[in-house]
């Protein structure tokens, strides 16, 4: 499917068949549910986020250019949900006390329950990487984009992105090299 | 000399500058190309966890939300922000940044004592420090029944006995 | 030209970091707990450990206070004596203690004594009134497995930052006392959090304000060699429940000493609660805990309350 077949759907949930966007949500929902999880690092709060993403893209149709790309203006919107999550969270998390010591992530020795799902927390390796860096790494490895597209997704230079796609990568080299066993995850 | 080209990148602060060397050098030398590719397998494997190919389809929750929003007349912002006006960055950032210092010196200048109160508290605060009350009892009440306070105060803290009513002064 | 921008807005910024720092306030409250008594009654207090859970945020002491006997009066002694002068009473005992967090803005803060096999919830209510005062309501229940129990002592009060206020009242010949302090302390001396909301977990904010109630308690057990050594201290825990009440996980915040919190921790893994319920369905919990060891209270002797009975 491509960018013309996005267009057809487009048009037609624009002329009031809501039912097309399904098409739309079945064709990205991997990519933004990936998107959202490498900036998130929450199975939850990303499927959250992806839903509100989509919700927001179908209520704001009208001001998309079908000149331009949907995905790209897709994962724009998700990584702007993501970003306003992370900024609530923040908030929340201000006013709590701290021991000096507090230094280790509380993820790491934290036993989820038995049977929880492992794989839908960040591993400690990615935990390591800056969220920019770990949305420029998550849209050149799943994606193939190139840094000028993650430019675009980011809201920054190419340059910027160019950059925080080779910290990613060095940063990801680095902790492999120190804990080969983190392979097994 | 691939060496001198890291420590340059360490010590390069603009990103802008980092950006030409990685494309000069890093991108084009096999030797950096390959270290930078290092296990890209394993490292592709923890951008994909499992969870999301099977994740189910979120059309039905997307869809409810849809049918739900649309009879509501809310106003969202744009997904994605207009154009933004053309203005002069630089007048306004001193404008911003010379409205806050002057905010915050005018902030402890003539910042008020105290709020505007009312009922009992009212007495407090307006008066100079040396008549402000330590404490005050509003009210209080033993095993929901209205009772009476006995306050003996200490240069240390101030202790409030609260006994039954009925009763004549309890400890005291 | 972005440069320019970014650095004279974060100079522009900067300049407003103090009053940021007193507008958003940190306060510490603390809370002490004291039984008193008449006469030298044989089994005053049981076990010499008490156990306070709190569903807000603690602040933690980087050297939590190691007690030996015939230290220097602290605080918490010298007002067990002004106590025991004031109110002729031959024996003030600790039951509590614990410094709440208070961002200035929650309403409500809840703490839950266990003493005697009894609960006591009890909630704060603090409002700020200027710079110096401060409005407490005050809510001491004691728990009847019903609604939110017995009303204990209601009170509405105001005091001054950094003046403790000490509540006393009889509940079944015995004399409590509730000191509170309110203390006012910056975001920059408490330090920047990090207990984070479980992963996955949607109804973290419910499951932190609810304290869930104990249905099976282990007292810990007061280790030999700091019994031998005189040591009394004190244990700051965050405990983990899950929706069947088990405790999960509990993680050491403070201790006065590593014995203690090791007697604490094993002790507590072993608890069992009555899951908090959310709209209908038992949740987790997550919430501070303080354990006080006491081997023996640092009450005045008999000659000094004689001493002072002639005085007002």
């Amino acid at each position: 499917m491509g960018p013309t077949d996005d267009g057809q759907t487009i048009a037609r949930c624009l002329a009031g068949d809501r039912e097309a966007f399904e098409m739309i949500v079945n064709k990205y929902q991997s990519g933004v549910l990936t998107l959202a999880w490498s900036v998130l690092g929450n199975r939850a709060e990303a499927e959250d986020a992806a839903q509100e993403a989509f919700i927001r893209a179908y209520v704001n149709l009208q001001n998309f250019d079908r000149a331009k790309d949907f995905k790209n203006w897709l994962y724009a919107i998700v990584h702007k949900r993501c970003l306003d999550r992370i900024r609530k969270l923040k908030t929340e998390k201000k006013y709590r006390s701290r021991m000096a010591e507090a230094a280790a992530p509380v993820m790491s020795g934290f036993k989820t329950e038995p049977g929880a799902d492992e794989s839908a927390v960040l591993s400690p390796l990615l935990k390591k990487l800056t969220v920019k860096e770990r949305l420029a790494a998550s849209l050149s490895m799943n994606e193939g984009y190139t840094a000028a597209e993650i430019a675009g997704i980011l809201h920054c230079a190419e340059s910027t992105a160019r950059v925080h796609l080779f910290n990613a990568k060095r940063k990801l080299r680095k902790g492999l090299e120190r804990n080969p066993h983190v392979q097994n995850l | 000399m691939c060496k001198i080209y890291k420590i340059l990148y360490a010590a390069i602060p603009l990103k802008k500058w980092k950006s030409a060397l990685i494309r000069r050098h890093f991108e084009r030398c096999p030797r950096c190309a390959e270290e930078f590719n290092y296990k890209d397998h394993v490292v592709r494997a923890f951008f994909k966890p499992e969870w999301i190919q099977g994740a189910s389809s979120v059309w039905p929750q997307v869809r409810a939300q849809i049918i739900l929003r649309k009879n509501e007349p809310e106003a969202l912002r744009p997904a994605i922000s207009p154009p933004r006006l053309r203005l002069p960055i630089r007048a306004l950032a001193a404008a911003i940044s010379a409205f806050f210092i002057l905010g915050t010196i005018g902030f402890f200048l003539l910042r008020p004592h105290g709020r505007k109160l009312s009922g009992p508290e009212s007495s407090l605060s307006t008066k100079p420090a040396a008549a402000v009350p330590r404490v005050q009892v509003i009210s209080v009440e033993l095993g929901g029944k209205r009772a009476k306070a006995y306050i003996y105060q200490t240069p240390t803290a101030s202790f409030i006995w609260i006994a039954p009513s009925q009763e004549t002064g309890g400890l005291r | 030209m972005k440069k320019t921008f970014v650095i004279t807005f974060f100079l522009g910024v900067l300049s407003l970091a103090p009053v940021w720092a007193f507008a958003q306030g940190n306060y510490i409250i603390e809370s002490r707990f004291f039984r008193g008594a008449r006469n030298d009654t044989p089994s005053r207090l049981g076990a010499p450990v008490f156990i306070t859970s709190f569903s807000d945020p603690l602040f933690i002491p980087s050297r939590p206070p190691l007690l030996t006997a015939g230290d220097e009066p602290n605080p918490a002694s010298a007002m067990k004596l002004e106590l025991a002068n004031i109110y002729k009473l031959k024996t003030v005992d600790d039951v509590s203690s614990g410094q709440i967090l208070w961002d200035g803005k929650k309403t409500r803060l809840s703490e839950a004594i266990l003493l005697d096999g009894n609960l006591y919830p009890i909630h704060l209510f603090p409002r700020t009134l200027d710079d110096r005062t401060i409005s407490l309501r005050i809510e001491v229940r004691r728990d009847t497995g019903r609604d939110e129990g017995e009303k204990i002592l209601n009170s509405e009060i105001t005091l001054s930052f950094d003046d403790p206020v000490v509540l006393g009242f009889p509940v079944n010949g015995h004399s409590y006392f509730l000191s509170l302090e309110v203390k006012k302390t910056s975001l920059a001396e408490v330090g920047q959090v990090a207990i984070e909301p479980r992963e996955g977990e949607l109804n973290w904010r419910q499951a932190r304000a609810i304290l869930p109630q104990p249905t099976f308690t282990v007292t810990p057990v007061y280790p030999e060699k700091c019994k031998e050594e005189n040591i009394q201290g004190w244990v700051a825990l965050y405990v983990y429940t899950n929706v069947q009440g088990k405790v999960l996980r509990v993680r050491v915040l403070g201790s006065s000493h590593p014995a203690l919190a090791k007697s604490a921790v094993e002790a507590i893994r072993q608890w069992r609660y009555q899951p908090v319920m959310w709209k209908g369905k038992p949740i987790y919990s997550e919430f501070y805990m303080t354990v006080d060891f006491r081997l023996r209270d640092l009450s005045p002797s008999a000659e000094g309350t004689e001493e002072d009975a002639g005085k007002k």
